[in-house]
């Protein structure tokens, strides 16, 4: 009985193992979808990656992925973790709305808003002189064409406990040369102002804030015609999928869904150069609505190039190149405009299959008017950076 | 690599296990360890493997011709070799581990500008460079007979489960079990079972408690009070004592399932009742080692008073130093040698008549005081963080919580650290029998699943002793 439990006993241990392993390599899988990420498999091994150890960090990532129920046991660590971590600081984080607290791998402020840390000036300015220098090229070779920037400010951008803000945006337009009818800011001075237009739980803009923004877009953009009105303000789900709260690694912060109903002109919509229905899943959650959704799901997703056409030839044409921010508005912009063609540069030659050509792309598509919208993000990231 | 990734769990340990068993044949079984442990190294310091393998070649070389030499004629010839053994070894150790070092402050103390690259720590070379010291002594001394094989010789040298973070095993102890072992159904489990209790120390109670005297010192905001340090400082000391011990369990587990028997490194070190006490308790290898190769041959104490402190203060200089190139750890080795020359000539005496409760509080107090001068990075900061615990700076908790609410959840594993440092588990007499064994085997594949889990979910896996 002794000699049966100790047999019993390796056996179990080793033949665990031994299935994590022989799942790892020989039948991997491809996605880690709790990452939301594809999954890391075992690395093709050279000696170079062996002495860089780039190939023993791949062994471990691919095991961490690929082992039985990895992602079931991280998830369920991580839930229990947070869970226990938030229950006992609620109260002092009700208690204490003015001060940040670290909350695993992101901060708590106002006693139930996830919010990013505020970011040094001092080390973005030379990505930012360079974003600005490479903007002003662009500027300088297409004298036809008006040139418009739009910073939207967020939780990195202010301090909230003392209310000093980070500048980046102003520091940003000083090295930026075009009029100053042609540059604007969304500002956010206070952390009430933020709860006001972010969400709790999602790095993005809420209904609210994007609204806001789509009108002082509008403003820039030296639009006549009126913006468009809500028609109402719907509750969508009761669950959004916030990519903060997914940071955290288990959604013990919630909060729902809610936006405005717009009744939006006819588009033809084509998305990486094929023709489609609609941009985001606004129309279909207004109609079914969904137990959970994510800000990109149901306002579109970063796509490489989306175009809307409106079919007002007596509008001009429109470029944006922004990032997600924009997902927000597009549709409401391309009311006013008679074609409107959005890129995001991280996405476009992954889906085009061909890299973007500033320079060819407004000549081809006959821009007027082009729009660099985004957060500091955006304005601090190579990828964004133009003819580079 | 270290002992809780999930390259060692999933891929090396079941990789070894088969193919050692695979082969009924000693000299293969003995081949397939030395091949694994060399890729164990290779590993984690691809680089440096070359410098383990000459390190033992230097020793196999030396002690072939100490053994040669061992005639009437050729004594003083044997004494130049072993001295010339000697000294390649401890300059290997010197020039990876203490030229940076001492470089820095012999330019510091002269005002110099001698520059010469940065050498990068090999992992483990203290604890192999000890071991193959012991190895080539114990030959001189006559203790043990000499290794004619090389391969079987690196094998004692480069043995993967006590490779990087000991215990120091001398070659004595493994001399036979090298040829003539024998594994069995009962030494497997019983070595499993022991790793995983290890690897249970390391990942679930060491990696939990130090998460909460990491987050104290990085962040080391006002807010931190007297109280704050305190924690830090007990957390710290059961950090160390679970990471080290956790790191010796599975050492002492792996060898096992191979046939290997290493002495103990632990002995409940914290239920020590005097500082003599704890230090026959902490990392015994390494006291022994220090004991029996410096300490007795500089004369011990069978000698005069002036001389026996002299002994004393040179070995703890030097197991302060053998714990790494920076002054705290020379501190915290003098720290030790005054604890105990007070303990001898004026303490010991006082402590006895005390209660015992009384002696643990002492003998504890000063070993959590000690961890805070070890963990320190420079003597600025032992300054700072020894003056913190006893001079009152009240905390401020919100702000406490405010830099890192994930102090929290290592709060709970404290209470569970200090029920596992007494031996509860080893009074509890349970018989040999069935019911006893699955019990244990059941709680070991409960603590491997947590451990997985931990190890999965935590990107916060150092082991402090991996650079020693």
């Amino acid at each position: 009985m002794q000699k049966l439990s100790n047999i019993l006993f390796i056996f179990v241990v080793l033949s665990c193992l031994g299935f994590g392993l022989v799942r790892t390599v020989a039948f991997p899988k491809e996605m880690n979808y709790y990452e939301n990420r594809y999954a890391y498999k075992i690395p093709p091994f050279s000696i170079e990656a062996m002495i860089e150890n780039t190939f023993q960090d791949g062994v471990e990532n691919a095991l961490s992925d690929q082992i039985p129920k990895a992602s079931s046991m991280k998830k369920k660590y991580n839930e229990n973790k947070a869970a226990y971590i938030k229950r006992t600081m609620l109260p002092v984080f009700s208690e204490h709305k003015d001060r940040y607290f670290k909350f695993l791998n992101n901060l708590v402020f106002g006693g139930d808003h996830l919010v990013y840390p505020t970011r040094d000036l001092a080390k973005m300015k030379d990505p930012l002189a360079e974003k600005a220098e490479n903007y002003n090229k662009v500027i300088h070779a297409h004298p036809d064409v008006s040139f418009y920037s739009f910073f939207i400010e967020k939780d990195t951008d202010i301090q909230f406990e003392t209310g000093e803000k980070v500048g980046a945006g102003e520091y940003f337009f000083d090295l930026l040369e075009l009029p100053v009818s042609q540059k604007a800011i969304f500002s956010i001075d206070s952390y009430d102002m933020f709860r006001q237009y972010f969400y709790r739980t999602d790095h993005h803009w809420n209904y609210k804030g994007s609204y806001q923004g789509y009108q002082d877009v509008l403003k820039l953009l030296e639009c006549s015609d009126p913006p468009l009105t809500p028609v109402e303000e719907v509750r969508v789900c009761d669950s959004l999928k916030g990519s903060k709260s997914v940071y955290v690694g288990a959604p013990v912060f919630t909060e729902p869904l809610y936006a405005y109903r717009f009744v939006y002109p006819d588009f033809d919509i084509t998305i990486n150069g094929s023709p489609a229905e609609d941009y985001g899943t606004q129309a279909a959650c207004f109609k079914t609505p969904p137990d959970e959704m994510k800000y990109s799901s149901f306002y579109g997703e970063d796509i490489g190039e989306v175009i809307f056409r409106s079919g007002r030839k007596d509008r001009e044409n429109i470029l944006v190149i922004g990032e997600s921010y924009d997902n927000a508005i597009l549709k409401l912009l391309a009311s006013h405009f008679d074609t409107t063609y959005s890129i995001d540069l991280r996405y476009y030659e992954h889906y085009m299959r061909h890299p973007f050509h500033f320079s060819d792309y407004i000549e081809q598509h006959d821009i007027q008017k082009v729009l660099w919208i985004g957060n500091i993000d955006f304005y601090l990231m190579n990828e964004f950076a133009l003819e580079n | 690599m270290v002992f809780s990734t999930l390259t060692f769990l999933y891929a090396f340990l079941p990789l070894v296990l088969v193919s050692y068993f695979l082969f009924p044949n000693r000299v293969y079984r003995n081949g397939v360890l030395l091949v694994f442990s060399l890729v164990f190294y290779a590993w984690g310091e691809p680089r440096y493997i070359f410098l383990m393998l000459a390190a033992s070649f230097v020793a196999y070389i030396g002690g072939l011709l100490i053994h040669q030499l061992d005639g009437e004629k050729t004594q003083k010839l044997r004494k130049v070799v072993f001295v010339i053994t000697i000294c390649l070894l401890t300059a290997n150790l010197f020039l990876f581990k203490y030229l940076n070092f001492t470089v820095d402050n012999l330019n510091h103390l002269f005002s110099s500008t001698l520059m010469i690259p940065k050498i990068a720590l090999p992992i483990g070379i203290s604890f192999y460079t000890f071991q193959i010291l012991s190895y080539v002594i114990d030959l001189y001394r006559h203790e043990i007979q000499v290794q004619t094989n090389y391969f079987y010789l690196t094998l004692y040298v480069s043995f993967f489960p006590q490779l990087i973070a000991g215990p120091i095993v001398r070659y004595q102890t493994v001399e036979s079990e090298i040829k003539l072992r024998k594994e069995s159904l009962e030494d497997v489990s019983y070595g499993l079972r022991r790793f995983i209790v290890g690897l249970s120390k390391k990942v679930i109670l060491s990696n939990k408690i130090g998460a909460i005297a990491t987050l104290i010192y990085t962040e080391n905001t006002s807010a931190y009070g007297t109280a704050i340090y305190w924690l830090a400082a007990l957390a710290y000391s059961l950090q160390i004592y679970f990471d080290f011990s956790g790191y010796s369990d599975m050492a002492i587990g792996l060898g096992r399932i191979f046939g290997f028997h290493f002495l103990e490194n632990f002995h409940y070190p914290y239920i020590a009742t005097s500082i003599t006490d704890f230090w026959r308790r902490w990392h015994i290898s390494l006291s022994s080692w220090f004991r029996d190769y410096i300490y007795i041959p500089l004369g011990g104490n069978r000698c005069s008073t002036a001389r026996w402190v002299f002994n004393l203060c040179v070995v703890w200089v030097l197991t302060g130093f053998w714990h790494g190139a920076q002054w705290n750890f020379m501190l915290w080795g003098i720290y030790y040698a005054v604890l105990l020359l007070v303990e001898k000539f004026f303490l010991g005496k006082l402590l006895e008549r005390l209660p015992k409760i009384f002696q643990w509080l002492y003998t504890f107090f000063f070993v959590v005081i000690g961890w805070v001068i070890f963990n320190a990075e420079s003597l600025e900061q032992v300054g700072q963080r020894v003056g913190m615990l006893f001079r009152f700076v009240p905390s401020d908790p919100v702000a406490v919580l405010a830099a890192n609410s994930s102090i929290l959840l290592g709060l709970i594993y404290i209470p569970i650290g200090l029920v596992c440092m007494l031996p509860w588990a080893e009074r509890i007499k349970l018989k040999k029998t069935a019911l006893r064994d699955t019990l244990l085997n059941v709680v070991c594949l409960v603590l491997l699943l947590e451990c997985i889990v931990y190890i999965l979910s935590s990107s916060y896996n150092p082991f402090i002793y991996f650079r020693f």
